[in-house]
């Protein structure tokens, strides 16, 4: 939304909208109540950025007095100082915060600044935050409207328990006729994929073959009647997850989407400091490979995984686009009352 | 060759053997992954409209492009006209090729049409154009601090930003990709 000329004044539209977003947020934090969750407040502004190779941080400069000066930057996500807590001995938190991401694309669903949910429960994997995610939207539907079906942009929606639940490599047989168990290299992959008549190099990293087929055709064939669970990605894009102990090529980690819009991604949080160090300096030298900046990673989130991080399942859910959904909008802007462009 | 980031509405590409143009384009970063462009091209021979998503950088073949200036006549729902000053052929553009650059045309400009395989199938706008203004409010005292400009309408109906001292009946000249005043035209 836009403070444009004489619209914003004492307008009930705009006040209803705000109202039910207001509502949403206390939804959000009733429900974690409800269940004994903490809600906890970590830094925005913090001395080592997210390490994701193409998210691009917001950075600033640190001053004291006497002018000395240490590089800033604003979270990606309040991932690094949530799970700290946990090592702090907190078994189940959420928080709702701001984060910032610097050239991101423009499209009906990205911000700059956005609201962002995470919470994470020890002594728990991503199969529990399936549920909890389930339950929350379930909730919030029901808070808002008495039902636990919505409509978007004209499509009836039945967000009722059991959503859809699909590994990825089903939907790559479904919707791609790929078998992604029986692909042993990245080499076998390009070639598949080339076969499909796909501008793929000798370049290509997995990740980047693995995108290309899921944004042509994935994504845009996943049902919008009902949310979908995606769950078990490959193992090359674990990211903070954990890799599955019955399968080495899969990990613990899952996005859903309803209506078609990519709303969170969980993981069974890898708790290794090892394993997590040595990504770190693999994803920072990607990020060189790629031309970009790479800053340093925060090496007192690795100290805490050092002094023993519970088993835990946590994810991060987009609020604004949550609150898209349900309150119908069909961008961004209608749920953010002043936007940066 | 051309590289995918480099895609704008317009962009004739050759892909899996068609020529096709590019309507609508949009960087995307899946899963905070690479970084990809989505698009959604209509194929020039069957008029079908596809969507399709590009590694960034990925290298395009380039469609043969050939251009010939035409007089604007006028846009329906569905197309907009073309003539050829020397032959006196019509053409028509399919309005969806074009959409963006609708609001810049004036009945009688002389402009540039792309053709594909001997296919209109988008406009060439002079970088900046001329047009008459039609509606300029007398600027607003004690605004010029916050914003030194006002909305002032040309005489194909298109409103842009301009400096406070542009009075109706002045000619301005207008930046065509940015929809921006550029200068007053003294005649």
């Amino acid at each position: 939304m836009e403070l444009q000329d004489s619209v914003w004044f004492n307008n009930q539209a705009i006040k209803n909208k705000i109202i039910k977003r207001s509502q949403i947020n206390q939804g959000i934090r009733e429900f974690f109540n409800q269940q004994s969750f903490l809600e906890v407040e970590t830094r925005i502004l913090v001395p080592a950025p997210g390490q994701e190779p193409n998210l691009e941080p917001f950075c600033t400069k640190l001053k004291d007095c006497s002018g000395k000066k240490e590089p800033a930057f604003l979270i990606s996500s309040p991932e690094y100082d949530m799970k700290k807590l946990l090592v702090a001995g907190l078994d189940k938190i959420f928080q709702i915060t701001k984060s910032f991401r610097n050239c991101e694309e423009s499209s009906k669903f990205h911000n700059p600044e956005f609201s962002i949910l995470e919470w994470y429960r020890v002594n728990s994997d991503y199969k529990n935050i399936m549920n909890d995610i389930e339950n929350l939207v379930v909730y919030l539907a029901k808070k808002l409207y008495n039902k636990t079906w919505i409509e978007y942009q004209g499509q009836r929606i039945d967000l009722a328990k059991p959503w859809l639940r699909k590994t990825v490599n089903q939907l790559f047989l479904e919707l791609a006729g790929i078998d992604l168990d029986k692909i042993e290299n990245i080499v076998q992959l390009r070639k598949i994929t080339k076969n499909k008549g796909y501008g793929v190099t000798d370049e290509d990293d997995w990740e980047t073959v693995f995108w290309l087929i899921f944004l042509n055709e994935i994504e845009p064939n996943l049902p919008k009647d009902k949310p979908i669970i995606i769950y078990e990605y490959p193992a090359q894009l674990a990211a903070l997850s954990k890799v599955s102990e019955i399968n080495s090529k899969v990990c613990e980690r899952f996005e859903f989407y309803i209506a078609g819009i990519e709303l969170g991604n969980a993981f069974s949080e890898l708790t290794d400091p090892v394993e997590q160090e040595q990504r770190f300096v693999k994803e920072q030298k990607l990020k060189q490979k790629l031309g970009k900046q790479a800053f340093e990673f925060d090496k007192s989130f690795i100290n805490a995984l050092k002094l023993g991080m519970p088993e835990s399942g946590g994810i991060a859910v987009g609020v604004d686009r949550l609150a898209m959904l349900l309150l119908d909008a069909g961008s961004i802007d209608e749920v953010i009352w002043f936007t940066e462009s | 060759m051309i590289s995918s980031s480099q895609i704008k509405n317009g962009t004739a590409i050759i892909f899996k053997n068609d020529p096709w143009v590019v309507i609508e384009f949009q960087h995307v970063n899946p899963g905070k992954g690479s970084a990809f462009v989505r698009t959604r091209i209509k194929n020039l021979k069957s008029n079908k409209v596809v969507e399709n998503t590009f590694k960034a950088n990925e290298k395009l073949e380039e469609a043969q492009l050939n251009y010939r200036k035409m007089q604007f006549l006028y846009c329906d729902d569905t197309n907009c006209n073309f003539m050829d000053n020397n032959t006196y052929d019509q053409f028509e553009i399919s309005r969806d090729l074009v959409e963006d650059k609708i609001k810049y045309l004036q009945e009688g400009a002389n402009v540039y049409i792309v053709f594909v395989e001997g296919k209109p199938v988008n406009i060439n706008l002079p970088k900046k154009m001329e047009y008459k203004v039609t509606e300029a409010p007398p600027g607003v005292k004690g605004d010029s601090a916050s914003s030194p400009t006002k909305t002032i309408t040309l005489e194909n109906g298109l409103k842009i930003f301009a400096p406070l001292f542009i009075k109706e009946g002045e000619i301005v000249r207008v930046n065509t990709e940015t929809g921006e005043y550029v200068e007053r035209v003294n005649k």
